[in-house]
């Protein structure tokens, strides 16, 4: 206790001082979590977007998601094949699928990857996979259109 | 082994883990965001604070668990933490100041600490609004000695306490 003071305190000034430095870097630190998560590094923004292009196919998909959020994933491809949409994802990425926007003709599953089939009739030029991230953590997933390959690292937040 | 043994094992593992991480981060944006936050509940912190816990609840069950189970497994968590940061605490006193944080005295002798005042975002309006809600005084005068609690709350002893 100080001389001099009638109330009996543990006063700590220097380990007091100590918590406001805490605490403003705190801030500080939220901040720019903040601001990060504007940005989209959470998922759902400018940094999170991402798109592969080969030829005349594009993919958009997000590669930062958090886990249970809804994300989606895009094939666009111009013109539609007069063959035909063939769409090949390996299976963990195709499992997290919650809905597929126009409905695949056919569907063929395997352990290792899912096949969708799309026919020559469809009009349009894009096929979206709406998803619900699973498990978290990296993962590379490989998502093959006719003959050209794209691999998607993504990011799942807990 | 029975897939739906192993997930149901996954599930309850994570909502232990859950709960632990849930409270981990509260305890740390809290002393974080400073103890005046959430002192003194205006309508809108109440309003924040039924944010916050409604944030809360769905990242503890994860937004697919709502068995009586689940629920009773992050409440032994959550509780069970509590217990053991208290023990922590009597274990090593100095601890407590970083979690709760320590008292501070914000007026002494009638004397305004202002630099304590101004970190501690306690204004004199603050010290005054509880000088008369406590004790029914209504100038700085009046008042010895002001503390900042580490719960947030003023104390206040006034000048005239001895002749009472």
């Amino acid at each position: 206790m100080r001389p001099g003071r009638q109330v009996e305190i543990d006063e700590d000034l220097s380990f007091q001082s100590s918590m406001w430095r805490f605490q403003r870097w705190g801030w500080k630190f939220f901040s720019l979590v903040l601001v990060a998560a504007l940005a989209g590094l959470f998922g759902s923004g400018p940094l999170a977007s991402s798109a592969i292009s080969r030829d005349s196919v594009s993919v958009l998909f997000d590669r930062f998601q958090r886990s249970t959020a809804e994300s989606s994933l895009q094939i666009h491809i111009a013109p539609w094949p007069a063959e035909g949409l063939s769409v090949k994802i390996s299976r963990p990425l195709a499992d997290s699928f919650t809905s597929i926007v126009p409905a695949p003709d056919v569907v063929r599953l395997s352990s290792q990857e899912a096949t969708y089939a799309f026919l020559p009739t469809r009009q349009g030029s894009e096929v979206r996979f709406l998803l619900r991230a699973g498990s978290p953590g990296w993962s590379t997933h490989i998502v093959k259109v006719h003959d050209r390959e794209f691999r998607l690292w993504i990011l799942v937040y807990p | 082994m029975d897939p739906r043994l192993s997930l149901a094992k996954e599930g309850a593992l994570h909502l232990v883990l859950r709960a632990a991480v849930v409270y981990c981060v509260l305890l740390i944006v809290f002393r974080v965001a400073g103890r005046r936050t959430m002192a003194k509940l205006t309508s809108f912190d109440f309003v924040l604070l039924l944010i916050i816990s409604e944030s809360t609840q769905q990242a503890l069950l994860g937004g697919e668990d709502f068995s009586l189970t689940g629920a009773f497994l992050v409440i032994l968590t959550l509780v069970m933490l509590d217990v053991a940061l208290s023990l922590v605490k009597r274990r090593w006193p100095k601890v407590t100041r970083w979690i709760d944080g320590a008292p501070l005295v914000l007026i002494e002798h009638g004397e305004m600490r202002k630099d304590l005042m101004y970190n501690s975002r306690v204004s004199r309006e603050d010290i005054l609004t509880t000088a008369r809600e406590t004790h029914g005084t209504g100038t700085m005068a009046e008042i010895d000695s002001a503390i900042l609690e580490a719960s947030g709350e003023i104390s206040i002893l006034p000048s005239n306490r001895t002749k009472d």
